[in-house]
């Protein structure tokens, strides 16, 4: 099992940085992956008073676990086995210490899946599909020739941003009052989950919880996904995560009831431009509605900072642009880990539908 | 943190204004049988949820008697919420939502978020789309799929709001949320139905009542058992409705739309309103049906599959219409109103005119090889052609041509004729009626038994080719001629009788 602090959790401390600077610093070979993977870390700063969108573009390295790396040799409606691993049964299952299942090659190299209740077993593993439909995915499955996978940890608001527990370090400022706190928000899928540190109660808490309420410690933060960071301590706030950068598309699941705003990590490890994201196209997403009006087009929806930024892809002029703002945007930049929220106007049902490609990085 | 109370959110003066307005609304309380867990009632001094600190609704939300009004510069973020719950909704099926969009609103959804104990969260939402600004309409949206993980025995919290990060302008009323384990009662007003709808027990419609669906989360709507009720039901959706017992039986519906698009699926044998009947989409019978309006129009944009199912269509009021029917075992126009067949059908079984009229809309309304059964009521051709198989006629009927209008029937000379047939607005130089195409296509007795009520009511005649003509040839014209001389001659002969008489 994988300790706090998170594996990614390279660094943060507090430091007065301007902007997020990637670094690529070597490669990591797994044994048993048979090819490397760059490694790099990536700085953020938030001064003090301000709000940044953060994600994590890295995998954390496959946990040290046994038989963390393999191949698919069954694929159930909410489990996938590999009947060659010998698991401790619940290992990879508590709340503390979270992992997921990353997809590595076949037609769905990029998927990650939450792995949740029940506890594994030494040869399953069950895993939370976001609606896409696990078993109708057609992931290869077979002893020599199945899809691989790896199994990496994942991270909670304890293990990434520390606790003031013994041995630990908490990266954050905390305070017995939220509004004195730094703020982490975690999208709930229609409205905000805030978090912060109380330093009274000594562990992670909502912001409308009271000492009754239960720690919030083990909430998980999906690494696919985005969150916001509101610094309030009294010095700014540097964040540097560090992993594998990713060798695949990242194959996003996104909400797709009519209108759903889904906060995605892109997985970039460094900047990348509107245009090369190319989300309008076939090979990105399915369906995506671009059109002269915003009003009925899929948006993509990045924090510059102080505001949202709104983008569509205008079929008029067959470019990206603002809402309200005609100008050519191809050339906006979303810095490396930034996350965007995927904002897609029309429902949508299918795994296809449900999915979207981004670049992998370096391509 | 607990929630701001409403000393500090709302701003003083606007209470009683906007409780006046929303008076005007006009709408109930909700009729909600089953178990329920009101969420939030947003009556006066009685709110479960509150503001959310800090966001943009701080301020802008007016307490009005039983609702909230959110206006201002709120924006659609989730500015309404109630936190530190223990709710358990493991055996709730719906969420319940009365809303109304105001003026100016440019949020693009409603939205429902809860947070489980573990803060696990599920959103279910509707699109503002699908309602209307200034009518105050109830939501009702299935919840059966939480999301992995999420437990709704533990419903921890909840907020409301537009759903989104507050790019838009949220202008909306609230007045009620629930969580139940049945649909609303049909009791009137407009029910927006975000996904599949499932009727179970017997409804009775309480008054006219709009079921609008968002189409965006599953579009079903079922009616399991029996619907009366003397009021009008429109259903708006895209996807199938379904009848599964017998409709306005007890009490006939005073009205029945089903709107959208929707194809419909009757199994329930009758559908009876007093008023119109319109179905927009195709229908599909899974038992012998009947459709019945005493007074109104039964309008069939769609065609009807009939699965060999015998369909029986009952006018007495305005002219209804069909566009085409397929697979049925028989096809029955009862009621003294008109039906016409605007496109071709193409089942197989016999069709019976048994009162009214049943008129074609284009060339070949009626399957070419089909029986036609005339039992009194009125085949109007309205100058189209029409090729059928046998002609029975089993009590007087009649057969209205117009100009142009061509009918050839089968050999029908086994049939049996028990009445006349009178055949109307008939011109041997613009109408072809035939039987096969020989003179054995109808034997002498039944072609005594036709009446062209054009030509003196004179009996058929049938040719060597199977044309059957008024067995007196004169034309219209002659027996004008033929009726004046008469009068002229009967005039006469009264002269010279009075002349006699007097001398």
């Amino acid at each position: 099992m994988h300790l706090s602090p998170s594996p990614r959790r390279s660094l943060l401390r507090p430091l007065c940085l301007c902007a997020s600077v990637v670094h690529l610093f070597g490669f990591s070979t797994h044994a048993q992956e048979g090819r490397s993977r760059p490694i790099g870390y990536l700085d953020q700063a938030i001064p003090t008073g301000q709000t940044r969108s953060f994600s994590v573009p890295f995998d954390p390295e496959s946990s040290s676990l046994p038989q963390t790396v393999g191949r698919l040799t069954a694929v159930g409606t909410n489990y996938l086995e590999n009947s060659a691993a010998a698991w401790t049964p619940g290992a990879f299952s508590t709340a503390a210490a979270p992992y997921f299942a990353r997809i590595t090659s076949g037609a769905h190299a990029g998927r990650m899946f939450r792995i949740v209740a029940p506890a594994n077993t030494a040869t399953r593993l069950h895993v939370a599909d976001d609606g896409v439909g696990l078993a109708t995915l057609g992931l290869e499955t077979s002893a020599t020739t199945g899809a691989t996978f790896e199994i990496i940890p994942g991270d909670t608001l304890a293990t990434f941003f520390g606790t003031t527990a013994s041995g630990d370090t908490l990266v954050v400022h905390g305070a017995g009052d939220p509004l004195a706190a730094d703020l982490v928000q975690v999208w709930g899928g229609a409205a905000w989950l805030n978090f912060y540190y109380n330093t009274v109660w000594q562990r992670w808490a909502r912001d409308t919880d009271q000492i009754t309420d239960p720690s919030r410690n083990n909430f998980l933060l999906r690494s696919d996904r985005g969150l916001m960071l509101t610094r309030r301590g009294p010095t700014p706030l540097e964040i540097t995560v560090g992993g594998r950068v990713l060798a695949t598309s990242q194959r996003a699941a996104h909400g797709r009831t009519a209108n759903a705003l889904t906060f995605l990590a892109t997985m970039q490890a460094g900047d990348i431009t509107l245009g090369a994201l190319a989300l309008q196209t076939g090979t990105r997403t399915t369906g995506w509605v671009g059109s002269a009006d915003s009003a009925t087009a899929d948006l993509l929806i990045v924090w510059s900072g102080s505001s949202w930024f709104s983008f569509y892809y205008n079929t008029a002029t067959g470019h990206w642009q603002r809402v309200g703002d005609p100008v050519n945007r191809d050339g906006y930049v979303i810095g490396a880990g930034t996350p965007v929220f995927v904002q897609r106007n029309q429902a949508g049902s299918s795994a296809a539908d449900q999915t979207i490609v981004f670049p992998a990085p370096g391509t | 943190m607990p929630p701001p109370s409403f000393a500090e959110v709302l701003p003083a003066g606007r209470f009683a204004r906007v409780v006046l307005g929303f008076a005007a609304l006009g709408l109930g309380a909700l009729s909600s049988p089953g178990q329920t867990i009101t969420l939030d009632n947003f009556n006066s001094g009685a709110t479960t949820g509150a503001v959310v600190t800090s966001s943009s609704w701080s301020g802008q939300v007016t307490q009005n008697a039983t609702s909230i009004t959110v206006g201002g510069t709120a924006t659609n973020v989730n500015g309404w919420s109630a936190s530190r719950l223990a709710l358990d909704a493991s055996t709730a099926t719906y969420l319940r939502l009365t809303v109304q969009l105001n003026s100016g609103n440019a949020a693009n959804t409603v939205k429902t978020q809860f947070e489980d104990s573990s803060v696990n969260t599920a959103v279910f939402s509707v699109p503002t789309a699908a309602l209307t600004t200034g009518v105050l309409t109830q939501v009702q949206i299935p919840v059966g799929t939480w999301g992995s993980g999420f437990d709704p025995a533990s419903i921890a919290s909840w907020s409301l709001g537009g759903g989104n990060i507050g790019s838009a302008a949220l202008r909306m009323t609230f007045e009620h949320l629930e969580l139940g384990s049945s649909l609303l009662a049909l009791d009137g007003g407009t029910i927006l139905t975000a996904g599949n709808q499932n009727y179970t027990t017997a409804q009775t419609l309480g008054g006219t009542t709009i079921l609008n669906n968002t189409g965006s989360n599953g579009t079903a709507v079922t009616f399991g058992s029996t619907l009366n009720g003397a009021h009008g039901l429109t259903i708006n959706t895209a996807g199938t409705v379904t009848f599964s017992r017998a409709v306005g039986n007890g009490t006939s519906l005073a009205s029945l739309t089903v709107a959208g698009g929707a194809s419909t699926v009757v199994d329930g044998g009758s559908i009876r309103t007093t008023g119109a009947q319109t179905y927009s989409g195709t229908v599909t019978l899974g038992d012998d049906t009947t459709f019945r309006s005493i007074s109104g129009a039964l309008t069939f944009l769609g065609a009807i599959t009939g699965n060999n199912r015998a369909l029986i269509i009952n006018t007495t009021g305005a002219a209804s219409s069909l566009v085409s029917a397929s697979a049925l075992s028989s096809f029955t126009k009862i009621g003294t109103g008109t039906l016409t067949l605007t496109g071709q059908s193409t089942y197989a079984g016999t069709t019976f005119i048994n009162a009214g009229t049943l008129a074609l809309g284009t060339n070949q309304a009626l399957p070419a090889a089909g029986k036609l059964s005339l039992a009194g009521g009125t085949l109007a051709l309205q100058g189209h052609a029409q090729t059928l198989g046998l002609l029975a006629i089993t009590a007087n009927s009649t057969i209205n041509f117009s100009t142009g209008g061509t009918l050839v029937f089968a050999n029908s000379s086994a049939e049996a004729w028990t009445g006349t047939l009178t055949i109307t607005n008939y011109n041997t130089a613009t109408n072809t009626f035939q039987f096969s195409t020989t003179s054995a296509g109808l034997t002498l007795a039944q072609l005594a038994n036709i009446r062209f009520a054009d030509y003196g009511n004179a009996p058929g005649q049938i040719s060597a080719l199977g044309i059957v003509t008024p067995s007196a040839i004169p034309e219209p014209s002659t027996y004008a001629a033929l009726l004046a001389a008469a009068a002229l001659a009967l005039a006469a002969h009264r002269r010279r009788k009075n002349r006699s008489h007097s001398s």
